[in-house]
């Protein structure tokens, strides 16, 4: 078992952009949307059966026909500047029912899909995720550029609404990445691949709700655009901005009124503005504490 | 085979057998509860068992009706009937893997024939109403060496969102990859009655492998414990008047509501429950 090639062409300093689902799927949705845009032909895929349980059989007049497994696909592109590899699973290789992949399978699915990087020559990878933030839903969402090397920082400085780890209240630099958007990052800094994940903040207290967060995917969107040198079509995506942020607000509007009075306290940070900030690091922690009770979760990258 | 993947109990190699599987925590207990039954009834004697670690996770352990629990996957082989049985609990990981190991395992020993899986499969139907066993096949080929007025051989299903296929699904898929030939039995099972035994159930699919292996069986102890459930359940429907309301609407084909459905589980599983 291992990939599958569908065909191998010659690539011109194609580069890697992967995601895999995790939080309001706001990676996976921004590669998908690219890999849609760009009318990319199938590459090859990873087999699936070592790495995931299936998802359908088809019994037809009584005879088992087909089981269907989650894929981990790769699609290419010829483009002018720089051609272009898009990876896009399925599903994490979890276990036991956790949502994200982690150990040795986690490790082997980001280790093949560095070997297809590796294969074709990719020099550079990018990874897309979620980025659990203190924001309010009435922000506009920044995006989140971790780097696998210090030598990529000046270029991630260039993108705008970009924010390294640093730049981020109170995180001095450090935080993580869970599952395999993070672990490719890894697994290609071990190889000597440079690479980044891309993560569109998402407010703390959405993180736990099955809707996308377009808003998110806008934002990762025309980083990617800004990357890649070229205009994304944005308009379905704020089609479907616009329909979320409606049902955002119908959701906020059934949160318990203490709820809601502690969230929009979140209004009053202006996010990478320390100097601005209106409310005092205290407050910040209190109303951080506040949410944390009510939702159990804790700001995070995935 | 390169290496062992199992641990062996006897090196016994014999020529060829059919392997019949069966999970606990299955619907009914049904292909647990059958299969354990058979076990003890033709003899049969350990031949090789899958280790847990790596297939289960192994940071805690289960209690359940007040005792540890343990996962199992064990292989028995009844000579005189040239039949295997695999029982295990369902792995939570590295599916491709164990499932392999299980024809591996039963490989070793000799040429597998063909494979049949048992399943329950939840109905809204009461336990009175008749049963009818619905079978899967791997190719249309193996119509033919299972087909009989009671068994249901057209079933046509895809998975529904949100839901996954069985594990004796993905099993018998290998086995197909393998070139084996394979069954699956899906037993209805009364909602009822998923989370406990179904001894009736359990009668159903044994008949039918009785008369495909002749394996000569005496049911007169299962049918005592049939006996000994249903007189509980009447019982209970005797003791209380909205229950026998609810079973008299099952019994007449009506549909009931989700509340209702849970209103008799609840009653049923306490009336059911050991030592009750």
């Amino acid at each position: 078992m291992g990939i599958t090639y569908f065909r191998e062409p010659q690539l011109e300093n194609p580069i890697l952009v992967a995601s895999w689902p995790g939080i309001a799927n706001i990676g996976l949705l921004a590669v998908e949307t690219l890999n849609d845009q760009l009318q990319t032909e199938e590459l090859g895929e990873i087999e699936p059966m070592e790495f995931f349980y299936p998802k359908k059989v088809v019994i037809h007049n009584g005879e088992l026909r087909d089981l269907e497994f989650p894929t981990s696909r790769f699609y290419y592109k010829r483009l002018k500047e720089r051609d272009i590899i898009f990876f896009i699973g399925d599903e994490q290789p979890a276990e036991g029912g956790r949502a994200y992949a982690e150990g040795t399978k986690a490790f082997k699915m980001a280790s093949m899909v560095i070997d297809v990087a590796e294969k074709f020559g990719c020099r550079r990878i990018y990874t897309s995720g979620a980025a659990v933030s203190a924001i309010h839903h009435t922000h506009d969402p920044r995006v989140w550029a971790v780097p696998n090397s210090r030598s990529l920082i000046d270029e991630i400085k260039r993108y705008k609404n970009t924010v390294i780890m640093s730049e981020i209240e109170e995180r001095q630099g450090q935080g993580s990445i869970t599952g395999l958007n993070g672990l490719t990052l890894g697994v290609a800094r071990q190889r000597g691949i440079d690479a980044i994940c891309l993560m569109g903040e998402i407010p703390v207290y959405l993180q736990g709700f099955p809707l996308p967060y377009p808003k998110a995917t806008r934002a990762v969107l025309e980083v990617f655009g800004q990357v890649l040198g070229f205009e994304i079509d944005l308009r379905e995506m704020d089609e479907l901005v616009t329909r979320t942020e409606e049902e955002t607000e119908q959701l906020f509007a059934n949160f318990p009124p203490e709820v809601r009075e502690q969230i929009d306290k979140l209004k009053s940070i202006i996010p990478a503005k320390p100097a601005a900030r209106p409310i005092t690091e205290e407050d910040k922690k209190k109303i951080l504490e506040d949410i944390d009770k009510l939702f159990g979760q804790e700001p995070k990258g995935e | 085979m390169s290496e062992i993947s199992f641990k062996l109990h006897d090196d016994v190699k014999f020529e060829c057998a059919s392997l019949i599987v069966g999970w606990y925590e299955d619907s009914g207990n049904t292909g647990y509860g059958s299969l354990n039954y058979l076990k003890d009834k033709v003899n049969c004697r350990l031949l090789a068992e899958i280790e847990p670690a790596g297939y289960f996770p192994m940071n805690n352990i289960l209690i359940s009706d007040d005792v540890a629990q343990f996962p199992e996957s064990k292989l028995y082989y009844c000579p005189e009937k040239q039949l295997l049985l695999f029982l295990s609990s369902s792995p939570s990981g590295d599916w491709y893997k164990f499932l392999n190991t299980v024809i591996d395992m039963a490989s070793y020993h000799c040429r597998l024939q063909q494979i049949y899986f048992l399943g329950g499969m939840v109905t809204l139907n009461s336990h009175t109403t008749p049963r009818q066993i619905s079978a899967v096949v791997s190719a249309a080929g193996v119509k033919k060496l299972i087909q009989g007025d009671e068994i249901d051989t057209s079933m046509d299903y895809e998975t529904p969102e949100g839901q996954r296929p069985t594990m004796n699904s993905f099993l018998m898929w290998i086995a197909k990859k393998r070139g084996i030939p394979g069954a699956g039995f899906w037993i209805p099972v009364p909602f009822y009655l998923a989370g406990v035994d179904d001894p009736r159930g359990w009668l159903k699919i044994l008949e039918f492998l009785d008369k495909s292996f002749d394996l000569g069986l005496d049911f007169a102890d299962l049918d005592k414990i049939i006996s000994a459930q249903e007189a509980k359940i009447s019982r209970a429907r005797n003791e209380n008047g909205e229950l026998d309301e609810l079973f008299k609407r099952l019994e007449t084909g009506q549909l009931l509501t989700p509340e209702e459905n849970e209103k008799i589980v609840a009653n049923i599983e306490e009336v059911l429950k050991p030592g009750s």
